[in-house]
């Protein structure tokens, strides 16, 4: 029901090219609401022409490439190109904290020890990823020799869960809404909860390149993009109706699409009370990575050479902030 | 004859069928979705709003780049075959190119340019190309001298012998090389589509994080369906525009 | 008056002389065989002749024409294993040489069929080479020689890879359907008996380098019986033919 005035509008409506992960879950469907429908709201803007790349760091060599506008790229990828000399700057979270959790099966394994005893083995998406540095800075915490611990590349979590179910893997990193749906088929129960181990682990970021944003019109994109990202967390976060409509429409699993409230509310409530997974992207600044930095350090992540200062970037978030007042 | 080999395949297909199904049962449909549960699953994957779009998109987008590396293939692999010079230059090529799989050249071919038609036709035709041109080449190397003597000896020009002989003797292989570059072209393309979440491969990503297997075994099938489908169609093809070759192998 | 000559022929392959200054005469209508060890050099003449192979030296003419280092006019070849093209039907393979030569489709295949009837092939039309036996591959091979209404026959050990039963049927047809067409014959085998029975006049050849040894005049008149291989002549003369060979592998 356009107007002849916002048709018009429509047509030279700006159609930004935004890379993301290839499955949305629980956790990723507010920025994907708000790239696949709250950006064409703000005018001048169409909705975003989405990026699906199932490999990982890909999502930010693509940026960096020209091939996309504008990455939800994942952080450990972000700042290794930017240690090797990419000119990227980080302006915006795709979600505030993680949701991952390291599952096991309660039967066979208590802890993350018994995995070291015995020589256990961890399935995580890729090597060097954040859910890998997630896992190391967790056995770090308590003491435990990563060497001890086998750690294989099993992709999605759906792979994940099921070397899981099958007894190959002893422990996987998981989405919450995944936890609780595996728990339906043996004694699956959390090993680890990293945001509470961390207090805050955020894993996805926003980003884009500074060449990129030289341009005023770009700036303006940025902004879009993050206003449109800030009004779907602060939705999320006040109206669990939107977010299960939201849901129904932009997760990739099917399962999760058709979830009921059994499952989705508890993860709702999870993602937005104890996780504090949205919001306003409070911990986007220097001081909350750095808090993070000697993990991805010990992990061999990266080197930690990196001034985050001039990596991360808050002027756009500042005025995205100040335009929704 | 024709009855007994239909029999055979059928018996050959049921008992796949029931050892898949007691696999099935006996790990549970987190891992290994049995085929009943599969086939119930089926009628909601094939109603899906995105299935149909997504599997003709797939196929037609796949047509492109596999008829142009038939088309280039095929006469590049007769003139590898029956021309010292081309295959001295070519050969050091295709060996090279046909050990690079598909899914080491997305991220590169994805930067280089981008997502859209060109990527996937590019992809399939270079995951394609190289197992035409080879299969030709081999074909066209192993055609009869014997043959062409004959030709010779009846005083048959260079173009009467290209037509009369190294054609027609080539025929069968052309249609295996279609066959295999087919099945190439398919690969190449789920790879890539799954790679950017596009089409059935992003289907397949998606069926892939449920817990269930059975929706992502459902797709499985009807991709195996398709890739028997079209690989029968070019050998009845071949049955008839060559029943020479049909009726000594008994295909 | 047909006639062919072969003058001064000499063949090299690398470092080994395989024929040195050989000639040749054959008149109209006389059926000459060449006789010799296996691996001697009287394929390599034929081929020479034939203008499969260059020569280094020497001349052919036929019928007053050079045709030293040419394929086709007037000489109609039957390979050793028949050597039909598997992707013709019998008929098309006899009318091959006609459709080089640019006959049309209705013409040749009526000529093709006359062959076809005249080797004992009715109703053998369409069958795949595959289908035939040796026996009926090497009719199909001679009716395709016969076809084009050479002036000159050449035949390289066409026997060779037959059962004894059937050489003895093959070579009565051959001499029938010769002598309701004649023409110049040459006709390489390694067989006394067959080079006896079948020709006017026998070549005899050392073991390599090829030369004539013996020129043997047949004594026999046409039509023959297969009861003049028990002729007190006949086994004669295969005698010191066989003597004359062992006399020449053993110096």
């Amino acid at each position: 029901m356009l107007g002849a005035g916002s048709r018009a509008m429509a047509a030279d409506a700006r159609v930004l090219k935004i890379n993301t992960l290839a499955s949305a879950s629980a956790v990723n469907v507010p920025l994907q609401s708000a790239l696949r429908s709250g950006l064409g709201e703000i005018a001048g803007f169409a909705p975003a022409e989405m990026r699906p790349t199932a490999k990982i760091p890909q999502i930010a060599q693509e940026v960096i490439a020209g091939a996309a506008d504008m990455g939800d790229a994942d952080i450990a990828s972000t700042l290794a190109a930017a240690e090797a000399g990419a000119d990227l700057k980080i302006i915006g979270l795709s979600y505030n904290n993680t949701d991952q959790v390291i599952v096991s099966n309660a039967d066979k394994t208590k802890s993350l020890a018994d995995i070291a005893d015995r020589g256990g083995t961890i399935a995580v998406n890729s090597i060097g990823d954040f859910m890998y540095v997630m896992v190391l800075g967790a056995l770090a915490k308590q003491g435990i020799d990563p060497q001890k611990v086998n750690f294989i590349e099993m992709g999605s979590s759906g792979d994940r869960a099921r070397a899981l179910l099958a007894g190959r893997v002893d422990a996987v990193p998981m989405h919450i809404e995944q936890a609780e749906q595996i728990k339906a088929r043996g004694n699956y129960q959390v090993l680890v909860t990293p945001w509470k181990e961390y207090d805050d682990w955020f894993s996805a970021v926003i980003m884009a390149t500074s060449g990129w944003l030289k341009a005023d019109e770009n700036k303006k994109a940025a902004v879009a993009v993050l206003k449109a990202s800030l009004t779907a967390f602060r939705k999320t976060d006040s109206d669990y109706a939107w977010y299960k409509t939201q849901v129904g429409k932009y997760a990739s699993s099917k399962d999760l699409k058709a979830a009921d409230d059994t499952l989705l509310k508890p993860v709702w409530q999870q993602l937005t009370g104890e996780i504090k997974a949205f919001s306003d992207m409070e911990q986007l600044n220097p001081d909350a990575f750095a808090k993070i930095m000697p993990v991805y350090k010990q992990a061999g992540a990266l080197k930690g050479t990196l001034d985050l200062g001039k990596v991360i970037d808050r002027t756009y978030l500042e005025q995205a902030l100040k335009e929704l007042a | 004859m024709q009855l007994g080999r239909l029999t055979t395949n059928i018996l050959g297909i049921v008992l796949v069928l029931i050892l898949w199904q007691a696999v099935g049962m006996h790990l549970g449909d987190a891992l290994v979705a049995t085929p009943v549960q599969v086939a119930k699953a089926l009628p909601e994957t094939l109603t899906d709003p995105e299935f149909w779009p997504a599997l003709g998109l797939m196929i037609g987008q796949m047509m492109i780049g596999y008829l142009l590396a038939l088309a280039v293939g095929i006469p590049l692999g007769i003139a590898m075959g029956r021309s010292r010079p081309v295959f001295t230059v070519v050969k050091p090529w295709a060996s090279m190119f046909i050990v690079v799989s598909a899914a080491a050249l997305v991220p590169l071919l994805i930067i280089l340019m981008g997502r859209g038609l060109l990527f996937r036709t590019c992809i399939v035709f270079v995951a394609t190309l190289w197992y035409v041109v080879v299969s030709i080449t081999e074909a066209a190397r192993a055609v009869s001298p014997r043959l062409l003597d004959v030709a010779k000896s009846f005083s048959a020009s260079d173009f009467q012998r290209f037509r009369f002989v190294i054609l027609p003797a080539l025929y069968p292989y052309l249609l295996i090389a279609a066959r295999i570059g087919l099945i190439h072209a398919l690969r190449a393309m789920v790879t890539a589509e799954m790679f950017i979440g596009a089409g059935f491969g992003g289907l397949l990503n998606n069926a892939g994080l449920d817990l269930s297997t059975a929706p992502l075994f459902g797709l499985i099938v009807v991709l195996m369906l398709v890739s028997a489908g079209a690989t029968e169609l070019l050998r009845r093809v071949a049955g008839r525009a060559a029943p020479w070759y049909a009726s000594r192998t008994g295909g | 008056m047909a006639h062919l000559s072969v003058t001064g022929i000499s063949k090299t392959f690398g470092t080994v002389p395989v024929l040195v200054d050989q000639s040749l005469e054959v008149e109209q209508g006389e059926f000459v065989a060449l006789l010799g060890p296996s691996g001697c050099g009287k394929s390599t003449l034929l081929q020479i002749i034939n203008g499969l192979i260059p020569a280094d030296s020497g001349r052919v003419v036929l019928d007053g024409e050079d045709i030293t280092g040419r394929t086709g006019s007037g000489r109609g070849m039957v390979f050793q294993g028949a050597d039909l093209f598997p992707w013709r039907t019998a008929i098309e393979n006899i009318a091959f040489g006609l459709q080089v030569k640019g006959v049309g489709k209705a013409e040749r295949l009526e000529r093709a069929r006359h062959y076809l009837e005249l080797v004992g092939l009715r109703g053998f039309e369409n069958a795949w080479p595959h289908q035939l036996s040796g026996g009926m591959q090497q009719r199909v091979g001679i009716a395709r020689a016969f076809c084009i209404q050479p002036s000159l026959l050449l035949m390289d050990e066409p026997f060779g890879a037959l059962d004894v039963q059937t050489r003895d049927i093959l070579q009565d047809e051959l001499v029938r359907i010769w002598e309701a067409e004649p023409k110049m014959v040459l006709f390489v085998t390694h067989g006394i008996e067959e080079a006896l029975y079948l020709a006017d006049r026998i070549l005899v050849f050392s073991k390599r380098p090829a030369r004539v040894l013996s020129e043997i005049k047949v004594p026999f008149a046409r039509p023959r019986h297969d009861d003049m291989k028990l002729d007190p002549e006949f086994l004669r003369l295969r005698r010191e033919i066989s003597e004359l060979l062992r006399h020449d592998l053993e110096a």
